[in-house]
């Protein structure tokens, strides 16, 4: 017994017939479909690649640092402050150093000296060290040129100064936002030791959560004297990041859903032609069984892989034109949205015109010679 | 499958005199009615009631012993594809799609079973002399040709019912005889046959007529 509905997979496969014959409106619509991916792809998708590269300059190491300093030497900056602030969610890593002491080669007593500081904390990636040693307490890095203005032979060695001896192994280079720390002697210190911290680098996953962690920071801080601690970041960096992307969102949506709008009328008015064209083979498949939903959802269908098509074809044009005009590709979430939209679009524009060709009257249709 | 209407009657407009009716009679399964008429009586208003693609203004129309001139569209519909074939004045067929491909269309649309319905589509084609014309596209054949096509497109579902609109009106002698033959044939196997005509020589043949004024 034969169930009276066409199955699914007919409305697929009549889709794809009809995309070929006749090709003209399909082409046509499938082409509508295409310059709407491609002018989204050239307006706000070019848009979106800046929007990506300028918050990648402001998502810079410089732009996540919160710089903690203790300006005066008053306030009593526990060193235990870095395990805690490493430890605060969305910070990638926290650093912090000491108060510059004058050092010399233990075996050149009153010799040529240098600064050093004492370094609290893992060594973050900005610093690029010689040795592969793990620095512990007493352990020392020079900076470029240092061993050798010492007199260290081999770049490693004792070196003595107001806190102690300590034994050089190795050296560093220290990369934006760290390399003030070049001209130094950098000693590994435990954080229960006594010193003090004078500066603390704090560095956040991500610019966007710049402000929260920052204000995590200053309520983790050990401090005798909370007043007088100084907390830098690059918060104009961040409201700058947030402005951005509100701005050329508020801008891509305008764009997209104008264009998407766009889109969907053309669809229609491509759709209207092609079911008038159409309804003599309406008229038959009423007469033969088909009921209002089967006409609707073989139109739709059609309209779903012009759009299929179209979407595709313009998603390739749109991200050649992108990587040759913004040198950049959109993000993937953006470019598979697009198809989708287009794809969306083509069905919404073809939904009137295929409700007008399921509810005209059949007997009419075919009685016409 | 008994078709039958009573009291049935339809307009075009309300203002209108009615175009049918007021009707009854009985189309019984086995037999083979000719609608027939002058211009303008009705007859395919009739086929159209009957097959449920119009809604009369009055009366009702029964399928076996169900009332369904009342039933919604779809349902109509629906019962049209499960039980009924239709053979046009005209062809009417797609003119994107093979010769098999449109007869094989009534059975998509009844949701009938691809892997059965293509080689019964193809046994039809042959028994109608078209077996070197299956994968050709309508415009590439005789309008004896595509009756013949559409004929096949009424029979591959094995239909209780099927409904003729003039399906000889314009065929030369040896293609009308033929669709006469098969329709007579259906008829013969069961089916509940309905031919709107004005073949006067043929009505005469068939098992009952129907005459419109």
């Amino acid at each position: 017994m034969n169930s009276g509905y066409p199955r699914p997979s007919y409305f697929l496969a009549d889709a794809v017939h009809r995309f070929r014959r006749p090709l003209t409106p399909t082409v046509i619509a499938a082409t509508i479909v295409l310059a709407g991916t491609v002018a989204v792809f050239a307006t706000t998708g070019i848009a979106v690649a800046g929007q990506q590269s300028a918050l990648e300059r402001i998502n810079s190491p410089e732009g996540r640092l919160i710089t903690v300093t203790d300006p005066q030497g008053q306030a009593g900056l526990s060193p235990e402050s870095v395990a805690i602030v490493s430890s605060i969610s969305g910070v990638e890593w926290a650093v912090g150093v000491g108060p510059a002491t004058d050092v010399h080669n233990t075996g050149i007593p009153g010799g040529t000296t240098q600064p050093a500081r004492a370094l609290y904390g893992e060594l973050p990636p900005p610093i690029h060290t010689s040795t592969s040693r793990r620095l512990v307490d007493g352990l020392a890095i020079a900076g470029p040129g240092l061993t050798q203005s010492l007199s260290l032979e081999e770049g490693v060695g004792p070196i003595t100064g107001r806190n102690g001896q300590s034994v050089v192994v190795g050296s560093f280079v220290a990369d934006t936002p760290l390399a003030s720390l070049n001209s130094n002697f950098l000693v590994a210190q435990s954080a229960t030791s006594t010193g003090r911290l004078l500066t603390l680098w704090v560095s956040v996953s991500d610019v966007t959560q710049l402000a929260q962690v920052s204000a995590a920071v200053r309520d983790a801080l050990i401090t005798t004297n909370p007043g007088v601690v100084r907390i830098d970041t690059s918060s104009e960096l961040a409201q700058l990041s947030a402005d951005v992307t509100a701005d050329l969102a508020r801008t891509a949506q305008l764009t997209v859903s104008g264009l998407l709008v766009a889109v969907a009328i053309l669809i229609a008015a491509v759709q209207f032609g092609r079911v008038t064209s159409m309804a003599k083979d309406i008229g038959r498949a009423r007469a033969l069984g088909a009921t209002r939903s089967t006409i609707v959802g073989q139109i739709v269908a059609n309209a779903a892989v012009c759009g299929f098509v179209g979407a595709t074809a313009g998603t390739i044009a749109g991200l050649i034109i992108s990587a040759f005009v913004a040198h950049q590709l959109p993000g993937v979430g953006f470019t598979v949205g697009v198809g989708v939209l287009m794809v969306l679009a083509s069905i919404v524009g073809s939904i009137g015109p295929a409700v007008r060709a399921a509810r005209a009257d059949p007997v009419r249709i075919l009685r016409v010679p | 499958m008994r078709i039958a209407v009573e009291g049935l009657e339809h307009r075009y407009r309300l203002s209108a005199d009615p175009v049918v009716g007021p009707l009854t009679h009985a189309f019984e399964p086995g037999t083979l009615t000719a609608v027939t008429g002058p211009s303008g009586s009705g007859k395919s208003t009739v086929l159209y009631l009957t097959a449920l693609m119009l809604t009369p203004d009055t009366g009702v129309v029964r399928w076996g012993n169900d009332d369904v001139h009342g039933l919604r569209d779809a349902d109509r519909a629906r019962l049209r594809a499960r039980h009924a074939g239709f053979v046009f004045q005209d062809a009417v067929l797609d003119l994107s799609r093979t010769a098999l491909q449109n007869v094989m269309e009534a059975a998509w649309l009844a949701g009938m079973d691809p892997d059965l319905a293509r080689p019964r589509g193809r046994e039809l084609l042959d028994r109608f002399g078209l077996e070197e014309r299956a994968d050709h596209l309508p415009g590439e054949l005789s309008g004896g040709q595509a009756q013949r096509v559409a004929l096949c497109r009424a029979l591959v579902k094995s239909p209780d019912v099927i409904f003729a609109d003039e399906p000889t009106g314009n065929l030369d002698v040896e293609s009308a005889d033929t669709v006469w033959a098969a329709m007579r044939e259906a008829a013969d196997a069961g089916a509940t046959v309905i031919v709107a005509t004005h073949d006067a020589k043929r009505a005469r043949k068939s098992d009952n007529h129907l005459r419109l004024v």
